[in-house]
């Protein structure tokens, strides 16, 4: 008896050490990174900072003015040149050659979209996301057999896994058309442009409103919703994900309620535990969504702001598109998974769509210019607060991040800086917008700079430069007229609906790619290849003779044949011609996606003003180091090398440029 | 009721004391042996060892008898009858400890989780105060609210008359404990709020009418006084969790997990079957 009750005491004893042991543990574990790739072998730093969308001109304009002192400074202590840009000078497009050192026909990101030529339909060109394939139904419900799959188009080893094969510390901040992030690699990593929201859109807003616009079912990139305050109490739906567990997998809602005050500008949002208070002209912070798909057993989260814009006389509320939540993340935005989560738990929730920056409300006029800045402030500060905190643990290795806010600021708010622009106004006071942002990028880049030592290598880039969109081409209506093109009947149409595929020789899908309809394929191709040569130096020649009626001026300045500018095994899915516009000029909207409008060239009057889907001599990037960059036209494909070269890693087979740090740059 | 929760105030602030600057585990493993012993004590005084010995004897060998007939059908249906009834013999003569437990644990529970349940506001956080009025009362337009300092009103009311209730956003601004001040037609109210960054500190969400269930429930700060305006005030502060290795759980679960691992160690130290 004795015996037992010693065994039992040191039992206890033994039990609370041991608690006690682990305790102290996971004391000393709280609030420590969970970074997988603990392996430092190098004492060489490399800091890339990714401005999307800095234009050389602007940067270089506004460096001699002497508005941007640290962009300034390392030019001079290092070197500042242009970078040539991707063919065609697209984001997606442009960062891939960043991320593997390859051209188009490389990587296989020809463009944002691309087109599947059995059955001609249009689909996003980086990502795609696979619903399970078999499946069970019964009764309402449908039980998935096997997973389902998001895969990333993107072809070619990204700089990245060659780094973290080298066991060189590594990450890579919201790189574009990195969703889902690479794996194979401990490279830490968050998706970036191209991560859809909950709903697998590039992001959905939704528009809660008593006072709906009157056209108002086919707006782009939201979705409004008429509603009525009954006793001022508002009740309504929130769309979320399709609930595919679910036969037709209707889209998935959670209800809310919004009670206003009688007089006062004040609401109150109810929806599932959250209480927020708002009055008009505020935005809430990240509110949890939890979307119910199948009752107790399957649920996913995503995460909203609500921004009230007006309670009286009229109900007036946008709700950002539902984002994966990074806490609990839906989809593999993260390497390692739980890198997201330890951000979001480190700096709070984020934007985790791949543009943030909510441009289709904006274009839609349902967030106004100043509304549209205080959004993407808040993306701003989220940006800030990621970036201090990875700068506060970068040891060694290498620190890749992106900022996307002058590219997106460039395209909304060009209009207000140009007096040539069709939807310039002079009353507006927004002209300082897009000089502002790179004012803004200099106190960010004096930020990291502190950060920099003499271990330290800083390369500060952006993808492609800009110019104005005057004017909107349509290039399928031109071909149509030109009688490239067939069409069954006089409408617009979307998607191709109304060709005639029998007696159609060429048609252009996404915003610089035309494409023969060519034999074996096409699925109703009517090209011989030996037509193909003859057919596409016909085109390209009248490409180039187009003038544009209201001023006299080239629309085209160039017509790329991807056979003479891209190389790689990807080349056979490569756009046959890619269309060069000049500057002032663009592809439609419109054409993109098929449609067949009845002008050839109209004015651009939209928000979105300025762009850079044009002639990649005419927009280049920007390429700045503390170093000296001896290479005399350094490209967007020269940097996976450089970075590589930074750690003594040679440059990799499918690799087509050289480190900008070596003057013997070859030819490619 | 409410001398009740100052005594047991005084008891529990003096047990957490020694813990207030140091990680919550610590002063939670502490409670989860004290509720452990507490518990082994009450069921040992409560129950009738010898029939629950006796009745887990039985089960034993029901079990045995499975094993080792497990080919003879027969046997093996009616050791589990046994089983399974001999379970329910077990569960009646640990019903009369369990009733005895409860009321001791609700008071614990409602005192730990006054210390654990609620994380005090953040400096610069924001949170919405809900003041409900009685059934009986309208909502006056002579209505306001302020802080003594450290706290920041950031919103006009907001009247829901339905719910006979107002709210507002407030916003802390210094560490401490600060007051708000409710004025409503003459009738003043106060409710603390709390701003803290660390330790374990007493939080009371509600204050409302004096009742048995509030003062049960709400045992942190004096009820509101009797036949005025205002019926409750909520400050929504957000829920605890406590961090454990990687993962946050709330201090309920740690509790419920230690506090059965300590007693099942401990049983043979105090003798008790269970």
């Amino acid at each position: 008896m004795k015996e037992n009750y010693r065994i039992n005491l040191a039992f206890t004893l033994l039990l609370i050490t041991t608690l006690s042991l682990f305790v102290s543990l996971l004391s000393c574990s709280e609030n420590k990174g969970i970074s997988k790739n603990n392996k430092s072998q190098t004492n060489q730093k490399l800091i890339v900072i990714g401005f999307d969308g800095m234009d050389y001109k602007l940067l270089k304009n506004l460096m001699s003015e002497g508005k941007l002192p640290t962009f300034k400074k390392l030019s001079e202590e290092g070197d500042f040149k242009p970078l040539g840009t991707s063919i065609p000078p697209q984001s997606p497009v442009a960062w891939s050659n960043f991320i593997t050192g390859m051209n188009p026909g490389g990587h296989g990101i020809f463009d944002f979209i691309h087109r599947d030529p059995e059955t001609m339909f249009p689909y996003l060109s980086t990502s795609k996301i696979e619903q399970a394939q078999k499946t069970v139904t019964i009764g309402k419900w449908v039980i998935p057999l096997s997973s389902g799959e998001v895969k990333l188009l993107r072809q070619g080893k990204a700089f990245w896994e060659y780094l973290t094969d080298d066991g060189i510390q590594t990450t890579i901040f919201r790189v574009p058309a990195n969703f889902p992030t690479t794996t194979n690699t401990e490279a830490n990593q968050i998706s970036g442009m191209g991560t859809p929201d909950i709903q697998g859109t590039y992001g959905t807003f939704s528009y809660f409103t008593d006072k709906p616009p009157e056209e108002y079912s086919d707006i782009s990139g939201g979705e409004i919703f008429p509603v009525r305050a009954r006793n001022n109490v508002v009740t309504a739906k929130l769309p979320g994900p399709l609930n595919t567990f679910k036969k037709n997998a209707p889209e998935s809602k959670v209800k809310f309620k919004v009670f206003i005050d009688p007089d006062n500008p004040v609401a109150k949002i109810v929806v599932q535990d959250n209480e927020i208070i708002l009055q008009e002209g505020e935005w809430s912070d990240w509110v949890k969504i939890k979307y119910s798909l199948v009752p107790l057993l399957q649920s996913t989260t995503g995460i909203v702001r609500f921004y009230i814009k007006e309670l009286h006389p009229d109900f007036k509320m946008y709700v950002s598109p539902v984002n994966i939540d990074p806490s609990a993340p839906a989809l593999p935005i993260s390497t390692p998974d739980e890198y997201a989560e330890e951000l979001a738990n480190e700096i709070g929730l984020f934007y985790t769509q791949g543009i943030p920056e909510d441009t289709k409300a904006l274009s839609e006029e349902v967030l106004t210019d100043n509304e549209f800045l205080e959004q993407t402030n808040l993306v701003m500060d989220e940006e800030m607060k990621m970036l201090e905190y990875e700068l506060e643990r970068f040891q060694s290795g290498m620190l890749f991040f992106y900022i996307g806010r002058v590219d997106q600021l460039s395209h909304m708010f060009w209009r207000t800086m140009d007096p040539k622009h069709p939807a310039y106004d002079s009353a507006t006071e927004l002209r300082q917008v897009i000089e502002n942002a790179y004012i803004e990028m200099d106190g960010i880049l004096a930020q990291v700079l502190e950060k920099v030592d003499d271990n330290t290598t800083i390369i500060v880039l952006s993808d492609h430069g800009f110019a104005p969109f005057y004017r909107a081409f349509n290039l399928n209506t031109w071909l149509s007229k030109e009688g490239y093109i067939t069409l069954t009947n006089d409408e617009e149409g979307e998607f191709f609906q109304n060709v005639d595929w029998s007696s159609t020789q060429a048609y252009g899908v996404g915003f610089n790619g035309l494409y023969i309809n060519l034999k074996y394929r096409e699925r109703e191709g009517i090209i011989d290849s030996s037509n193909r040569e003859e057919l596409l130096d016909e085109i390209s020649e009248k490409l180039l003779k187009i003038r544009d009626p209201k001023n006299g001026e080239q629309v085209i300045s160039r017509v790329y044949r991807a056979d003479e500018v891209y190389s790689g095994p990807n080349l056979k899915d490569a756009p046959d011609l890619i269309v060069g516009y000049n500057a002032g000029y663009r592809a439609s909207w419109e054409t993109v996606l098929g449609s067949f409008p009845k002008e050839v060239l109209r004015d651009n009057t939209e928000k979105w003003s300025g762009d850079h889907l044009m002639e990649a001599q005419l927009v280049p990037g920007i390429v700045l180091s503390n170093k000296k960059i001896p290479s005399e036209s350094p490209a967007l494909y020269d940097i996976a090398p450089t970075i590589l070269s930074e750690f003594g890693i040679p440059r990799q087979e499918g690799m087509i440029g050289n480190s900008i740090f070596n003057s013997d740059k070859l030819e490619n | 009721m409410t001398y009740i929760n100052l005594v047991l105030n005084n008891i529990f602030n003096l047990i957490v004391s020694p813990f207030k600057n140091i990680s919550p585990i610590w002063s939670l493993i502490f409670f989860s042996l004290l509720v452990a012993i507490l518990m082994l004590l009450i069921f040992r005084s409560t129950s009738n060892q010898t029939k629950i010995k006796e009745t887990k004897s039985k089960i034993r060998a029901y079990i045995y008898e499975l094993s080792l007939f497990k080919d003879e059908l027969g046997i093996v249906l009616s050791a589990q009858k046994n089983v399974l009834f001999q379970n329910l013999k077990y569960m009646k003569y640990a019903l009369k400890p369990m009733i005895f437990m409860i009321i001791p644990l609700a008071l614990i529970l409602i005192q730990l989780d006054s210390l654990y349940g609620h994380k005090p506001l953040d400096p610069k956080e924001s949170t919405i105060v809900s003041l409900k009025l009685s059934e009986d009362s309208k909502i006056p337009d002579r209505i306001s609210i302020k802080s003594d300092g450290g706290l920041s009103i950031e919103t006009p009311p907001l009247r829901i008359p339905k719910d006979n209730q107002v709210d507002w956003r407030i916003k802390a601004q210094e560490l401490g404990e600060h007051n708000l001040i409710f004025n409503v037609q003459d009738q003043e109210y106060q409710k603390m709020v709390i701003v803290g960054d660390q330790g374990i500190i007493r939080i009371t969400p509600t204050v409302s009418t004096p009742n048995f269930w509030n003062n049960l429930l709400n045992p942190g700060q004096k009820p509101l006084a009797k036949g005025g305006l205002v019926k409750e005030i909520h400050v929504d502060y957000k829920r605890n969790s406590i961090g454990v290795f990687k993962w946050r759980l709330d201090w309920l679960v740690i509790l419920f997990v230690l506090s059965i691992v300590f007693a099942f160690s401990m049983k043979g130290l105090f003798k008790v079957e269970i």
